[in-house]
């Protein structure tokens, strides 16, 4: 177990420098690749490749929670032994390792201009319901930073009827705007986000802790959300204007 | 006499607490002033009085506080009457002064900025000289072990109460603005510093702890001449080391609360100055898709210049629906079974394959249906050689002529003729009838 501990004014983390402004930052480990597939020779792939692989493919994004430590653990430690490489020369696509909070995560990415060998229908697209739904989990994961990452149905339930963007929430998931909705109503909508919420799920962005209460968990790997994203999000400004009818069609650099 | 003790706190309770914030208010300041030196000890009457006043100016009373009745009421357990001459005087008592006492530690702790190690280190050392008898190690117990027993449990109370005090310190710092990104660096630096000043202290405190711990097993054999000094030994022992199992409970889990903190920290270093000008901009976006969605069919649409985004996904998948009969069973009022995993997966992949085999009758069943439809027969014996051939599971084709059979039984349009002549398949030894379907009108 590591402790910080002071030391004369510095705090330190055992084993590493004292931390300061200038070094908080950690820097990046340089790691060269290797372009080979020696690593399907290990012991590690004959365990583990075939489920990080058919994970990957289904469009998981593997984390260190739950069943997927494993899995995570062989993707980490072979990411540049060959395990990358093998996606990039056999598929076409590129396996990509993000961190969000310094928790490492891994999945499958498209390259700029062409989908591999992940054309036709081995890929899919990302309904609108999910992605509005998905932003707000986002939101709230960078919101609870000291916190768990747990949301539960009455946090909703608060969202879409006392929350200051009721209405806006209330028109996406009712369809209309009305003072009551019918418990049909609110069952059909409590059923579309136990949906979203189970898609997501698959993806590896959240995990169940009650799914007949509507309670779980949002994992780090929600923020590849704000990679898919990320050109909207930082030209926000710029989409606000065009759609305001304050600017033509609108340029979003790349 | 568990019964009496509560007869007799139920009896006395409007005597034992203060009832209303006046009291407790004069008690305390007539202590403060006795600690001052304002008053003396033995106070008088007018001194009484006089921290009344000051209570009622202080709560803005506007009527006036009966002062006699509140100075009966305390006196049953708060203060002590003393007649010195022709004057009366009074002193508090000692379960007020330890009341009132412990009141002020609780609200203000003088732990605050302390080690915990410094608590240990001051109340609890056990010298060799305490264990040479067990008489000398029954008086460190009763004299130094019970006392510092309670100041170290409060001494914990309140660095949980710290530690958690600066840890919502911190979430309050990360909602200010992020334009004044510089103070709030050097702001949770402090913090993190008071964190890692009080985490210092409790990797001294256990290491102290398991050197008492080690002192006081390791007497074992000077103890162990007579049962007496055993039984003693093991019990004072016994209770020390329930007592420290509490204490690295308590230690552990602030520890460990410390530790989150600190990677948060590292973390939020990094991010911060990134963190919230991406957040306010991911809020942006989120309120511009609630405002400029639409609706349709039910299912929320985005406005055109927000593109789709796809994810690689290969998705298993059925072509053509299974026809799949339950007959009379209600699957969902199958009771659960406690099945042991290798038998589960034995029986999802039982599942699968018989999903997977109705998929290509269902398959084979349409495509003669086809056939049919466009007024040409099908001789089945041909249709079985086919069928097995692709599937290479004998069951699909015999399947696929039962459920022809039931279709042409129940169709108008659709005639079987069975011919008296045995066919033996290829694939021996499967023996049937020469059937032909066709339509009815050919």
């Amino acid at each position: 177990m590591e402790n910080a501990i002071s030391t004369g004014g510095q705090v330190t983390i055992p084993g590493e420098q004292p931390v300061t402004p200038e070094n908080l930052i950690l820097p990046d480990v340089v790691e060269e690749e290797i372009r080979n597939f020696d690593f399907l020779q290990s012991d590690a792939a004959k365990k583990y490749f075939a489920d990080a692989d058919f994970a990957l493919k289904q469009g998981r994004h593997i984390q260190p929670y739950g069943d997927d430590y494993k899995i995570w653990d062989f993707v980490n430690t072979y990411f540049n032994k060959g395990l990358a490489w093998y996606y990039e020369r056999l598929y076409g696509i590129f396996l990509r390792r993000e961190t969000n909070e310094r928790d490492l995560y891994f999945y499958l990415e498209f390259a700029e201009d062409n989908k591999g060998k992940f054309g036709y229908d081995r890929n899919i697209p990302i309904e609108d319901r999910h992605v509005v739904f998905g932003i707000l989990l986002l939101n709230v994961y960078r919101e609870k930073f000291f916190e768990e990452k747990v949301m539960k149905w009455e946090e909703l339930e608060y969202l879409i009827e006392e929350s200051e963007q009721k209405e806006h929430w209330q028109k996406l998931l009712y369809g209309d705007v009305r003072r009551n909705y019918t418990p049909n109503e609110k069952n059909e909508v409590k059923k579309k986000i136990r949906r979203s919420v189970s898609w997501f799920e698959k993806l590896g962005w959240t995990r169940w802790i009650d799914q007949e209460k509507i309670h779980f968990e949002i994992l780090p790997g929600i923020d590849r959300l704000a990679k898919l994203y990320s050109r909207e999000i930082n030209h926000v400004d710029v989409i606000l204007e065009y759609l305001e009818g304050e600017n033509r069609q609108p340029e979003i650099p790349v | 006499m568990q019964e009496e003790l509560f007869t007799s706190l139920s009896g006395n309770f409007e005597f034992l607490i203060p009832q209303d914030k006046e009291s407790l208010l004069v008690l305390y300041h007539l202590f403060t002033r006795i600690e001052n030196r304002e008053i003396e000890e033995s106070f008088t009457l007018k001194d009484f009085h006089d921290s009344i006043d000051d209570v009622a100016l202080y709560l803005r009373r506007e009527k006036s506080v009966q002062k006699e009745i509140l100075a009966r009421r305390l006196s049953h357990h708060f203060f002590t009457t003393l007649k010195a001459g022709d004057a009366y005087h009074f002193q508090l008592t000692v379960f007020s002064r330890d009341l009132l006492k412990l009141l002020k530690d609780e609200l203000q702790p003088h732990y605050e900025g302390v080690e915990l190690i410094h608590t240990f280190t001051r109340t609890l050392p056990l010298y060799d000289d305490d264990m040479s008898s067990v008489e000398k190690f029954g008086y460190w117990f009763n004299n130094h072990y019970e006392p510092a027993r309670k100041v170290i449990l409060a001494h914990t109370d309140s660095l949980q109460r710290f530690v958690d005090g600066r840890i919502s310190e911190l979430k309050q710092i990360l909602k200010t603005d992020v334009k004044k990104a510089r103070d709030l660096i050097t702001r949770f630096i402090i913090v993190f510093e008071q964190i890692g000043k009080q985490t210092e202290g409790i990797i001294k405190t256990l290491k102290f702890k398991e050197v008492v711990v080690e002192k006081i097993k390791g007497a074992e054999e000077k103890f162990s001449a007579t049962k007496e000094e055993w039984e003693k030994y093991m019990k004072i022992q016994e209770e020390i080391m329930i007592f420290f199992e509490n204490v690295d409970r308590r230690i552990l889990s602030i520890s460990d609360k410390i530790e989150h903190t600190c990677s948060r920290l590292k973390s939020l270093y990094d991010t911060l100055r990134y963190k919230q000008e991406f957040k306010m901009r991911l809020e942006k976006f989120l309120n511009l898709l609630l405002v400029h969605s639409g609706v349709n069919d039910g299912e929320i649409v985005f406005p055109d210049c927000i593109g789709k985004k796809t994810i690689p996904c290969i998705r298993e998948k059925f072509y053509y629906v299974p026809s799949y009969y339950f007959g009379n069973i209600n699957p969902s009022a199958l009771p659960d079974l406690a099945e042991d995993e290798e038998y589960r997966m034995k029986r999802e992949h039982e599942k699968i394959s018989m999903l997977q085999r109705q998929e290509s009758v269902s398959k084979w069943v349409n495509e003669m249906i086809c056939i049919l439809e466009r007024g040409n027969s099908a001789q089945y014996e041909e249709w079985f050689e086919k069928i097995f051939e692709a599937e290479k599971n004998l069951e699909v084709p015999v399947d696929v002529c039962y459920d022809m059979i039931q279709i042409c039984n129940k169709s108008k349009i659709f005639t079987l003729d069975v011919e008296s002549e045995l066919y033996t398949a290829k694939t021996d030894p499967v023996t049937l009838w020469k059937m032909q379907f066709q339509p009815v009108d050919r």
